[in-house]
């Protein structure tokens, strides 16, 4: 028995936010982490539209960390009702640094997590992770208040709902830069630019590699991100990334604007194909119209928290 | 404004569903708790002999024998069995019948999943009694002097306490203790729990002396110091030791260390003791029983019977719906009482999961546009396939021979040493379970059917 879809995981865990009481582990097995991120989007505008936020570790350490914290409150009032989201993703990886150690720790302090906390507990990975909860960590097994494991199919289309402005989060960054490993001079010296230019930017240049699916990284930098763009070369577009940062329709699928920069002679990929990109394949174009870009991106600070997928020409 | 009265009825009907949402809530019960259900009374004994009358008759034998030496037991239960529950009630009916009881929970005093020896456990119980003891209001002065003397000998065996922040100030006037330190450091830093364990490896049997000793002194503060009437300590949690990742076989082996090796060393003149145990203990090795007083496995629910179509328990499913109608209006939540049959056996009669399957229930149930209408049958299977998908993710596929053996057999033997590690883990995650009907069977859960067929 799997969840068929986005929508269809968000309707079992409404009410576990809505109706629960003391801490909720929550186990969701998604293949994909972009769908991981896409549930958690959602989560988070949820709990916005709430006055409310959630609790998640940016690196494993500061999970380890708050969790020590908070396990060591006892004897103090039981913490207010958060909801939290432990990523484990790792752990299919065999780091023992990384998901698999949080895991285990989760495991040893479950009796005082559940004596000081209060909330859902999302624990969030891919493939193999139930199994291996069932087999490593038996005393988180044991209280699993519900268990997710999540299949996208084939005509999977949650993303025809669109977000409401309302419940949007805001943008950390104005611009996520993604380029090839081969042009990685070229973007961290634009990065460098944009940022004396007042905008700020999230850069990634890996994953682009022939072959490779996207990683947590990209996807989590593009989701925060208003602008994304993608450094178009030959060695770009033979990655499969864009894969899964489109859906079928072509539409992107977090709410940033797509801007792509040719760098050099390139067919651009289907997904791109029905936007308008910057020539940059010269150093006299790319001078010519780096104002424009830059005024693009700082003047949708002022607009609609919900941009619609479009580009400048 | 007032709502409509259809809306007013699903408003109302939500607010009783999130009533019973929380009814389902995972915690255990005391005796006294109106969701309390006696499961040792109900008739057909679903549980057979009633683990808490096996455990209180070893020491009512040997009070009236008039023999002052005190018992020492082993209880264990599957997890999620309801376990600590029982113990609550064993306290109560001590405590009902004149006895002094002190119950340490481990898990306040112990680090359940790091590598336990005999020494640091005796350390960590008289922490954890001079906690009670504590908490019971005794004087300083006395928690003082009686736990001083367990210090000053640690500190004889070069257990540098002071330089670990171990809460342990040396003073003229000897050791001052504050154990809410003493026990962080006991549970948390695993050097000065690695220092300890080295220290004493060579010392347990002075330490136990110390221990009794400890103990004896214990008694004469806090019991009613009655020569044929021990005092009664309980320590739980002790089942729940267990290791994760590579430390799983050595933490693993230290228990039965402890448990088989080290026996002697949990018996303590004066008291009875009970001592909560992994349940694969006293299962896979059966001699482990013959050192002790009496050793209680706490079976599951026995919901089918011990005959080859495992034929439906018919009394013992009944005590589990009356079990479940004392949380809540359980029948309202689905068309048919036979939903209600099957989610129990379903569960195997694992009460920790039935309870999670019936908050599911109550769950998909406020998910509906109208909330008060029942589950149907659909939509009931759909949760219990769940379940037994997920509860499937136990087993690897290497397992299922052994698996379909102890199906067939109804019997628990062990193909080869290997399959120990792997036998205790399918226990412990109550792919592999007991139940009793005048004698003790053995059973896979009702998921596991699925895979050996």
């Amino acid at each position: 028995v799997t969840y068929k879809s986005i929508d269809e995981v968000w309707k079992r865990v409404l009410p576990e936010l809505e109706l629960g009481r003391g801490l909720r582990f929550i186990f969701i097995e998604i293949k994909e982490p972009i769908w991981a991120i896409a549930l958690r989007r959602r989560l988070e505008n949820y709990l916005k539209s709430k006055g409310e936020s959630l609790r998640m570790p940016s690196v494993y350490n500061e999970a380890l960390n708050w969790l020590d914290h908070e396990q060591m409150q006892r004897g103090t009032l039981k913490s207010p009702e958060v909801v939290r989201w432990v990523p484990l993703s790792a752990i299919v990886e065999d780091d023992p640094y990384s998901g698999t150690f949080v895991l285990h720790r989760l495991n040893e302090g479950r009796d005082n997590l559940r004596r000081n906390l209060n909330g859902p507990l999302f624990l969030v990975g891919g493939s193999g992770m139930l199994r291996r909860i069932a087999n490593e960590a038996p005393d988180l097994w044991s209280v699993r208040v519900a268990t997710i494991e999540f299949e996208d199919s084939e005509d999977l289309d949650f993303f025809e709902e669109p977000t409401r402005p309302a419940e949007v989060a805001p943008f950390p960054f104005d611009v996520c830069l993604h380029g090839s490993h081969d042009d990685i001079d070229f973007l961290q010296a634009l990065q460098k630019r944009l940022i004396t230019d007042g905008i700020t930017v999230c850069t990634v240049a890996d994953g682009v590699r022939p072959g490779e699916t996207i990683s947590n990284e990209i996807a989590d930098c593009m989701n925060k991100s208003r602008f994304f763009v993608p450094l178009l070369s030959p060695r770009y577009v033979e990655s499969n990334w864009l894969e899964f940062g489109f859906d079928k329709k072509r539409q992107p699928i977090f709410a940033y604007r797509t801007l792509p920069i040719m760098l050099r002679d390139v067919v651009p990929p289907t997904q791109l194909q029905h936007l308008s990109y910057l020539d940059w394949r010269t150093p006299q174009k790319i001078e010519e119209s780096y104002p424009k870009l830059v005024r693009t991106i700082l003047d949708a600070r002022h607009t609609s928290p919900l941009p619609a997928p479009s580009a400048i020409s | 404004m007032m709502g409509s009265p259809k809306s007013e009825a699903i408003t109302k009907r939500k607010e009783e569903l999130a009533r019973l949402v929380r009814a389902f809530d995972d915690a255990p019960v005391g005796p006294e708790d109106r969701r309390y259900y006696a499961f040792h009374e109900a008739p057909g004994k679903p549980r057979g002999i009633d683990p808490v009358q096996l455990l209180r008759a070893a020491i009512e034998i040997a009070t009236s024998a008039g023999a002052g030496d005190g018992t020492c037991q082993l209880f264990s239960g599957f997890r999620g069995s309801g376990k600590s529950t029982e113990l609550l009630r064993l306290r109560a009916e001590l405590v009902a019948d004149g006895y002094d009881v002190i119950l340490v929970e481990g898990a306040s005093v112990i680090n359940l999943h790091r590598p336990l020896e005999p020494a640091d456990l005796l350390v960590s119980i008289a922490v954890g009694v001079g906690l009670v003891l504590q908490a019971k209001g005794m004087d300083s002065p006395a928690k003082q002097s009686l736990l001083g003397r367990f210090i000053s000998f640690l500190q004889d065996t070069d257990v540098n306490l002071k330089q670990f922040d171990a809460g342990v100030t040396l003073e003229a006037s000897g050791a001052k203790i504050d154990l809410a330190k003493l026990v962080v450091e006991m549970t948390r830093n695993p050097s000065f729990k690695a220092q300890v364990q080295d220290k004493l490896r060579g010392h347990l049997s002075d330490l136990v002396n110390q221990f009794r000793d400890f103990m004896a002194q214990v008694r004469e503060r806090f019991g009613k110091v009655s020569p044929h009437r021990c005092p009664v300590l309980i320590v739980d949690d002790l089942e729940k030791v267990r290791g994760t990742g590579p430390e799983q076989d050595i933490i693993q082996k230290g228990m039965e260390q402890i448990f088989w090796q080290f026996a002697w060393a949990l018996r303590v003149p004066g008291w009875h003791v009970i001592w909560t145990a992994p349940p694969y203990l006293q299962l896979l090795n059966s001699s482990i029983t013959s050192e002790y007083d009496r050793s209680v496995v706490l079976p599951m629910i026995r919901v089918w019977e011990n005959n080859v179509e495992r034929s439906a328990d018919i009394q013992s499913i009944s005590a589990v719906k009356a079990c479940l109608r004392r949380r809540g209006d359980v029948d309202s939540m689905v068309f048919k009482e036979s939903q209600l049959d099957r989610l129990i056996t379903v569960s195997s009669g694992h009460i920790r999961d039935l309870m999670a399957l019936l908050r599911e229930v109550a769950m998909w149930q406020f998910m509906q546009q109208d909330p008060s209408d029942p589950l149907n049958e659909i939509q009931t299977e759909r949760i219990l396939g769940e379940y037994a998908n997920t509860s499937r993710r136990a087993v690897y596929d290497e397992d299922l021979e052994w698996l379909k053996s102890i199906a067939e057999k109804r019997e628990l033997t062990l193909p080869n040493e290997a399959k120990l590690a792997r036998a205790s883990k399918l226990i412990d995650t109550a792919v592999v379970m007991t139940y009793r009907n005048g004698e003790t069977w053995f059973d896979i859960s009702y998921p596991a059917h699925d895979l050996i067929r």
